[in-house]
């Protein structure tokens, strides 16, 4: 039996495991899903649909709150829940995860199923796109057959207008037995009217009595889930096909197409322009327009804010004022603890911090609004549909391209999203290929490093700065498009080795090309992302400040424990290329190596940290921190640590290629409910990147 | 379980990979064994008699994308060559999937 069929019911020689198997998927799904009420009277509320219809969308309109929304089908693979108020009553609002049927057995499937019948929400909301209700109407008859009360939302009705798309609720009400109601939750268009359909059905006000056509009122929940699901093909065949035909001919006696619409040309020509013959250069293009925005931005941002935490450190070079102040007054106190204790917060914890906020913040603040709007353009399934034939030769599913511009953003979200593979073996493929698309965590780092390395090489300043953003950004492109490239060669690695097997199917829909929500879109992330930052900078980049503040200021030898743990790693990063310059006799090799250790949880920290030990143990201890802190400018402070540009190929090489932070570990943990493949995930990438390190410096760099 | 064993007698047998850009047919017969890939394709709406437009070709061809049922949808070579079409509209298309359903429970009846 092969991974695919898993728990198909058309294996009976399996049946015991795949029964033990949907029984774990249960149990996972119903810990995850619970329908909290806040209050007894409240009343549960599920949310189900195709995907990519906006359920999302009408969930955060309902409930006020931010899930992510974006045009692809299957953004949204875990489930939120959210509570609001109408008319004084409390609502639980659960949204389940997309799905085009809940009769087979894939993960989300399972859950949207488990939740329908046995979730005790007292109504089912079933989001449907109005361009292609017939489709949806499928669906609803599924979930008809499973739950008394249904209520039909006809979303996207702004984009049926575009398209000429007229449909007359009230037959497709009468035909079906539940109430309809048309939207457009985007513009917060017939939310209101939701909200009381909602409440009124709730309470019995309206009445909603599906005409089923397979089961009858009769049944429990599973019962009727195998009877829709029936016990031979043909038996299962039939419901289908009934349910099938039942749709087309509600949509064919409710649904009026005028034809050919502006908005159906516009779609076609764009298609065209995407799809077409240059496809792939103008996804290098877009690829490119986004890179260059994020490093000509962030090249304006990160200065200002720099000096902003400087100001806040030493306020006035003179007078010594500023937070830095503390460190000094804090030497004149009886008790030399306090000392102690204010060179570990201020100088490493904030310094640390504030470096991580300035770096990271304005590259981040700047993608995630881009990426954003070409998630909501539709742009990404595109993407998926180009690259799908590379990744069918390596024996990978096309919509790994999906999950890899999750990763562009986080890969731990990417790992998590790597749910929308149905094929078991094709997830692992993707969950363990992951980590090599650059996070944005490692992004920042990356264009550091190239606007160092082109420093390096062209010496000094190359005229404009509209040349080097261009050039740093063709820089960036081309070791994103080697991170893709090593992607597709150990996909093609691991499925013709440990993870065997055949291509299995792929299905993708395509969703119409959308007008992004620009404002609201841009307001929103850029906000989303400060938070985050900032609130990573708190959780991850203070306490590892402060470790290493509480290590430089612990002797060792004539130095610091810090130095000293450099010192020893030194010979192993000096291998791999990140010695510096020949002669110069520094600590340049361990500290980078040390900042990428230390930088497991959380990719981010690492030029922080390194910047820190450098300045450090340049000038001999903790002391002199503040000397080496004064000049925040990183350029310099890695020149004098010996940084060659030699080192910095060595470097992006490491960053692009070595172990994913704790999170994504984790993540892939959770995922895969094995360390095995957590290790495993840690080791591929770097077990990459030294092997990489070690034939660049010695097979190639070495003779230069 | 005994695999079920169909005759399909086609003449010019078409498959749906075959379809090129821009071109309509209709579904004749789905024949995939496979319970997932098959109910996959069901939940999309694609069965008996469903007309299908061609959208778009990856340059290699494989996948090409659909336009079944108002939706885009993107199937790769190894899948919808397993799906056979006609390039005749079925004259309705109601009355085809109740003499196929019937067909079928005679086979069945049969077996």
């Amino acid at each position: 039996m092969s991974i695919m069929c898993a728990g198909c019911p058309y294996c009976p020689e399996d049946e015991g495991k795949a029964k033990r198997k949907r029984k774990q998927k249960k149990d996972a799904a119903s810990t995850q899903l619970k329908g909290n009420k806040l209050k007894p009277d409240d009343h549960v509320v599920a949310l189900t649909g195709n995907p990519n219809t906006g359920k999302s969308t009408v969930f955060n309109a309902l409930t006020g709150m931010h899930q992510h929304t974006g045009n692809w089908p299957g953004k949204t693979v875990a489930t939120a829940e959210g509570r609001y108020e109408y008319d004084e009553k409390g609502f639980v609002l659960v949204d389940l995860p997309g799905t085009y049927s809940l009769l087979s057995h894939s993960q989300e499937e399972e859950i949207a199923s488990d939740f329908v019948i046995n979730g005790g929400a007292e109504c089912v909301v079933v989001v449907c796109e109005s361009v292609c209700l017939e489709r949806n109407l499928i669906l609803v008859q599924q979930v008809m057959e499973l739950h008394d009360k249904v209520i039909i939302c006809v979303n996207l009705m702004d984009e049926a207008k575009r398209h000429g798309i007229s449909v007359c609720f009230d037959d497709i009400s009468e035909k079906l037995g539940v109430p309809v109601i048309g939207t457009s939750a985007a513009k917060g268009e017939g939310l209101d009217e939701l909200r009381k359909l909602i409440e009124d059905v709730c309470e019995g006000r309206v009445e909603s009595h599906p005409k089923r056509i397979i089961c009858t009122q009769d049944e429990d929940g599973d019962t009727r889930m195998n009877m829709m699901r029936g016990t031979t093909q043909k038996e299962s065949d039939f419901a289908a096909i009934r349910m099938v035909y039942r749709a087309e001919e509600i949509s064919r006696e409710t649904v009026f197409d005028s034809g050919d619409t502006p908005a159906e040309k516009r779609q076609k020509t764009m298609d065209k322009i995407f799809m077409g013959r240059w496809g792939i250069l103008i996804m290098l293009a877009v690829l490119f327009f986004v890179f260059w925005f994020t490093l000509a931005g962030a090249d304006w941002l990160t200065d200002p804010l720099q000096w902003c935490f400087d100001k806040i450190y030493i306020w006035n070079d003179e007078t010594g004022m500023g937070l830095h102040y503390l460190v000094d007054l804090s030497q004149q106190t009886r008790w030399g603890g306090w000392y102690y204790i204010a060179v570990v917060l201020i100088d490493g914890g904030y310094l640390v911090a504030t470096k991580v906020i300035a770096v990271m913040l304005p590259p981040m603040a700047i993608f995630f609004p881009l990426f954003t709007l070409l998630e909501d353009f539709g742009y990404l399934p595109r993407v998926a549909f180009r690259l799908d034939n590379a990744f069918r030769k390596c024996g990978a599913c096309g919509k790994q391209s999906l999950t890899m511009c999750m990763g562009f953003g986080c890969n731990a979200a990417g790992v998590v999203g790597c749910r929308i593979i149905d094929s078991e073996r094709e997830r692992k493929i993707a969950i363990l290929t992951n980590n090599f698309v650059p996070c944005n965590g490692r992004f920042p780092t990356l264009m550091l490093i190239i606007g160092f390395l082109l420093e390096q090489i062209f010496k000094s300043s190359f005229g404009s700065w509209f040349v080097s953003s261009l050039l740093s950004t063709v820089v960036l492109l081309v070791v994103v498009v080697i991170g893709v490239l090593i992607t597709f060669g150990v996909s093609k690695g691991l499925s013709s080795t440990m993870l065997k097997g055949e291509p299995s199917s792929f299905v993708l829909e395509l969703p119409p090309f959308r007008r992004p929500m620009f404002g609201r879109v841009i307001v929103r992330s850029i906000w989303d992302r400060t938070i985050k930052v900032l609130g990573r900078a708190v959780e991850v980049a203070l306490p590892a400040g402060i470790l290493i503040g509480i290590l430089s200021v612990i002797p060792f030898r004539d130095s610091t424990v810090i130095v000293g743990i450099a010192n020893a790693l030194n010979g192993i990063g000096t291998v791999m290329g990140f010695g510096g310059s020949e002669g110069f006799g520094g600590i340049l090799g361990g500290t980078l190596l040390l900042a990428f250790i230390l930088g497991l949880p959380a990719n981010e920290i690492v030029i922080p940290i390194a910047v820190m030990i450098l300045s450090m143990s340049t000038s001999g201890g903790y002391v002199s921190m503040v000397t080496g802190m004064g000049d925040s400018d990183i350029t310099s402070i890695l020149v004098n640590a010996g940084m060659t540009w030699k080192t910095c190929i060595s470097l992006m090489t490491f960053s692009l290629l070595h172990w994913p932070c704790a999170t994504t570990i984790l993540s892939v943990k959770n995922e895969l409910n094995s360390w095995k493949w957590a290790g495993l995930s840690a080791l591929i990438p770097s077990v990459c990147g030294v092997a990489a390190c070690l034939v660049l410096n010695w097979g190639i760099l070495w003779w230069i | 379980m005994p695999k079920l064993k169909r005759k399909i007698i086609v003449e010019n047998p078409k498959t749906l990979d075959q379809l090129n850009v821009d071109q309509t047919a209709w579904v004749k017969y789905v024949d995939l064994p496979d319970g997932q890939m098959r109910r996959r394709l069901q939940d999309l709406g694609i069965i008996e008699g469903t007309r299908v437009v061609c959208k778009q070709a990856a340059p290699s061809g494989n996948p090409k994308s659909f336009l079944v049922r108002g939706a885009t949808i993107a199937i790769r070579t190894e899948d919808s060559k397993n799906v056979f079409i006609t390039t005749e509209e079925p004259k309705d298309s109601d009355e085809v999937s109740e003499t196929q359903i019937e067909e079928k429970e005679t086979e069945t009846n049969k077996e």
